[in-house]
């Protein structure tokens, strides 16, 4: 029997070739079904970049076994390491959300969705659209409609 | 240039954030108003069993079930609705969504308050339930309230207030008197608070606090409600984590003066309120 640790080929959108380990592609729920049939061909993840996908699995080589972890000098040694891990431009970090999406990998798209979602509190409206790169579509009737309803709760 | 996050991704985020975060969210754009404003979004700042709560609900109209999440959110912490026949009030904590309740003074152990010539019941225009109850005159002064722990959202620390009003010929409050909140079966804090709002504190108060070695500015005073009733804080208490024992509890909650003995009057209590702490 050999002691090498199974390898699975993965091919990003724009046709870089990543090798991982088994273990790390069985918590993509997404290729799971792939991995586990024993396919030996380059999986292809046409909505996944190169230089994302070199992310995500960076990500998720560091959490395999460590998120479990029960130890505390471990648990707090990754913290700090996600936290360097996620600074990056906000078109990465919405890049990141998607790529966890789509390969259903259930801690990256947690942190990364708790990431935006902490960029959000406490803004003001203004603030969340630059966030976002979304602009005020409304009409003023429904602007005021919105905000009438609740206004109590809006704060700021 | 980055592409716009699909819908379902930009409901999972704004599902992290608060109920306030959210309705702000809701005014960004008409694709962040469809998912700020979705249910997927709000069941998640509901308590885990708010919809055995809301069906106890005995004048919520709609019904529940006609309610958009969000809508039902803000019906829920805009006013209190009156559940298990009226037995108990019940609310949200509106930018926590934490549970918060009012034990009516009719589900209060209050000692004497079946004996007309101590207290009497009263309709009170003003408040929530359909009777409060007047002080005539008693010495001894005894009133708890009591909730099983697992009614509190988990890992909260919640205070209890006294919601009541002084009549203008209300007697015997100058003084402070003694309350106390916390898990039945264990220690807990006892405090003096002071019912009366002008209330400066006589010889025996003065004798109390020396025995408690409390400071004037700690003891709690009254202060005025929205909705035209006074409240006091009688004590805090920590809801505990889920699944550990104090959750199984009781949490008792007493305001009692049995020391002096002296001849008090006049206070009307609508219930004993419990909501989250603010933290400030």
């Amino acid at each position: 029997m050999s002691s090498k640790k199974k390898v699975i080929t993965l091919r990003s959108s724009d046709g870089e070739i990543f090798e991982v380990e088994e273990a790390v592609a069985l918590e993509w729920l997404t290729i799971k079904p792939l991995v586990e049939s024993g396919c030996t061909d380059a999986i292809p993840l046409p909505q996944v970049t190169g230089n994302i996908l070199a992310k995500v699995i960076e990500y998720c080589k560091k959490h395999i076994g460590a998120s479990e972890s029960e130890d505390r000098k471990i648990l707090y040694e990754l913290e700090s390491w996600d936290a360097d891990f996620i600074k990056v431009d906000q078109g990465t970090l919405f890049d990141l959300i998607r790529a966890a999406d789509y390969l259903t990998i259930k801690t990256l798209f947690e942190f990364t969705c708790q990431t935006v979602a902490d960029t959000i509190k406490h803004k003001t409206i203004e603030e969340v659209r630059h966030i976002f790169r979304e602009s005020n579509d409304f009409t003023p009737e429904e602007e005021k409609e919105i905000r009438g309803k609740s206004w109590w709760l809006q704060g700021l | 240039m980055a592409m716009k996050l699909p819908l379902a991704l930009v409901e999972s985020i704004v599902s992290l954030t608060t109920p306030s975060d959210a309705c702000r969210a809701a005014s960004v754009s008409s694709t962040f108003r469809l998912a700020a404003d979705s249910d997927a979004v709000w069941i998640q700042f509901f308590p885990s069993d708010y919809m055995s709560l809301v069906e106890r609900a005995v004048d919520l109209s709609p019904l529940p079930h006609a309610f958009s999440l969000k809508d039902l959110y803000l019906r829920l912490c805009n006013g209190h609705v009156l559940i298990d026949g009226g037995s108990l009030s019940f609310w949200l904590d509106r930018w926590s969504g934490k549970k918060c309740y009012m034990i009516p003074a009719r589900a209060l152990a209050i000692t004497w308050c079946h004996a007309p010539q101590y207290w009497k019941w009263i309709p009170v225009p003003e408040s929530r339930f359909p009777l409060a109850a007047e002080l005539v005159n008693v010495c001894w002064l005894d009133i708890i309230g009591t909730m099983d722990m697992e009614m509190l959202s988990p890992d909260t620390c919640y205070t209890a207030y006294l919601v009541f009003k002084l009549g203008e010929e209300s007697n015997g409050f100058t003084d402070a008197v003694d309350a106390e909140v916390g898990v039945i079966g264990t220690e807990h804090e006892k405090r003096l608070i002071y019912l009366d709002t002008e209330g400066m504190g006589g010889m025996l108060g003065d004798e109390m606090r020396a025995q408690t070695m409390l400071r004037e500015d700690e003891i709690k005073r009254p202060r005025e409600r929205k909705d035209g009733w006074v409240e006091v804080e009688m004590g805090e208490v920590f809801s505990g984590g889920r699944g550990e024992e104090t959750r199984q509890g009781k949490v008792g909650m007493r305001v009692r003066e049995v020391n002096r003995l002296d001849w008090k009057s006049g206070i009307i209590i609508q219930g004993i309120e419990i909501r989250p702490k603010v933290v400030v």
